[in-house]
């Protein structure tokens, strides 16, 4: 009973859906196409969730209206027709961390963290500079393709303040989201449950920095800082 | 270490949990699309009950978002939030660029700075 289906083929506004490409709690994303062929995200809201966050889902909106940078979609539009809430975003091509690490199973080389982890922190870096913490960078909102790495799903996106909305909360997620990348490669020996500071192998500079970034011992104040100390830790230049 | 991370994160468990291994990092994948598909719920819960004081009438502090520059739509007369691009309701779209990208005041068409925050404006 794939439910989807009902939409595969229906027309939206100018767009035509072709096929699922994702799905988050919020949303599925279709692969669509515009009348002249161009293919683009078509990110449908749940109903039941988009009545009930009513007030917050303009900000996906407008803080993606706000962005330009060639690693994070562009909003293209916002289609409302009978039961179809949903934004038009601009493709991002490639595979999520997600399905790369648990349906292709592939496994991060040194050099690929690095590289990751940078464009990562570059992102970050410009949306901090803008403003916005992004609060929900994870493996199924980061896409890779070969060696560009793209940020999507600003749906739990805030301007930032100092209460409810700091950006510390996206080093924490970051460190998360770098431990799943390294431990691609980990083989497991024990079958206890074993702490990651306690179980991988890394330098004192790796394992200072992503305690640092999960709040283990004295946190980061900025992502310069941060951007320093992971050419620091990870850089394979040496 | 542990005493150290709790005590600075047992409020705040909107950070990640920091103690976490390879039971969470090599399996979390499945449970994460589980998670993901059984959907609606849980993302609400999960992210939201950790913030007791965060209603959703939340003050903005940002002024590209705060009610008092919204605009109406000029096909549905709707109320456009500040700073986006689209109308939200009809999905009409706003005058192309012009807004400011650093504090989401409206341009004059071919404005050279912003009239509100003084940034440059390129062409
Ligand atoms: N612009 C995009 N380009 C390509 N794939 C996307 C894009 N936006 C979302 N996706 C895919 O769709 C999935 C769900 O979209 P997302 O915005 O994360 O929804 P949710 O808010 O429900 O998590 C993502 O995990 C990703 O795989
Ligand atoms: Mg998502």
């Amino acid at each position: 009973m794939p439910f989807f289906k009902n939409y595969i083929g229906k027309q939206y506004g100018d767009y035509t859906l072709l096929k699922l490409i994702g799905e988050g709690r919020y949303g599925l994303c279709f692969l669509a196409q515009s009348h002249s062929g161009i293919p683009v995200v078509i990110k449908r809201f749940k109903p039941r969730i988009f009545k009930k966050n009513k007030d917050k889902n303009m900000f996906e909106a407008v803080i993606l209206s706000q962005l330009h940078h060639q690693s994070i979609p562009e909003l293209l539009g916002v289609i409302n027709e009978k039961s179809f809430y949903g934004f038009v975003l601009e493709q991002k091509h490639g595979d999520t961390v997600q399905s790369l690490l648990f349906k292709k199973k592939h496994r991060f080389t040194s050099k690929e963290i690095y590289l990751i982890g940078y464009q990562l922190i570059n992102i970050i870096q410009y949306l901090h500079g803008h403003g916005v913490v992004h609060r929900d960078i994870r493996i199924p909102n980061v896409i890779i393709n070969s060696d560009k790495v793209y940020l999507v799903d600003f749906g739990l996106a805030r301007w930032a303040d100092n209460s409810c909305y700091k950006y510390d909360v996206d080093y924490s997620y970051l460190g998360d989201f770098l431990l799943y990348l390294i431990y691609s490669s980990f083989k497991k020996q024990k079958m206890k449950r074993t702490p990651w500071y306690d179980e991988l192998s890394l330098t004192n500079d790796q394992m200072l920095f992503l305690k640092r970034l999960l709040r283990l011992t004295d946190p980061y104040e900025s992502i310069n800082e941060i951007k320093k100390d992971f050419v620091k830790a990870f850089s394979i230049e040496k | 270490m542990s005493f150290f991370s709790k005590s600075r994160s047992s409020k705040q468990s909107h950070y990640k949990n920091g103690n976490n291994g390879s039971n969470h990092y090599q399996k979390s994948g499945f449970l994460g699309n589980l998670f993901n598909a059984l959907g609606s719920r849980s993302r609400s819960n999960r992210y939201y009950q950790n913030y007791p004081t965060q209603q959703p009438d939340y003050p903005m502090t940002n002024q590209s978002a705060s009610s008092q520059n919204a605009m109406a739509c000029k096909k549905c007369n709707a109320r456009i939030p500040a700073g986006s691009k689209f109308c939200l309701e009809c999905g009409e779209k706003v005058s192309a660029g012009l807004f400011c990208l650093e504090c989401g005041e409206k341009l004059p068409p071919k404005a050279k700075f912003c009239l509100k925050c003084g940034t440059k404006i390129n062409g």
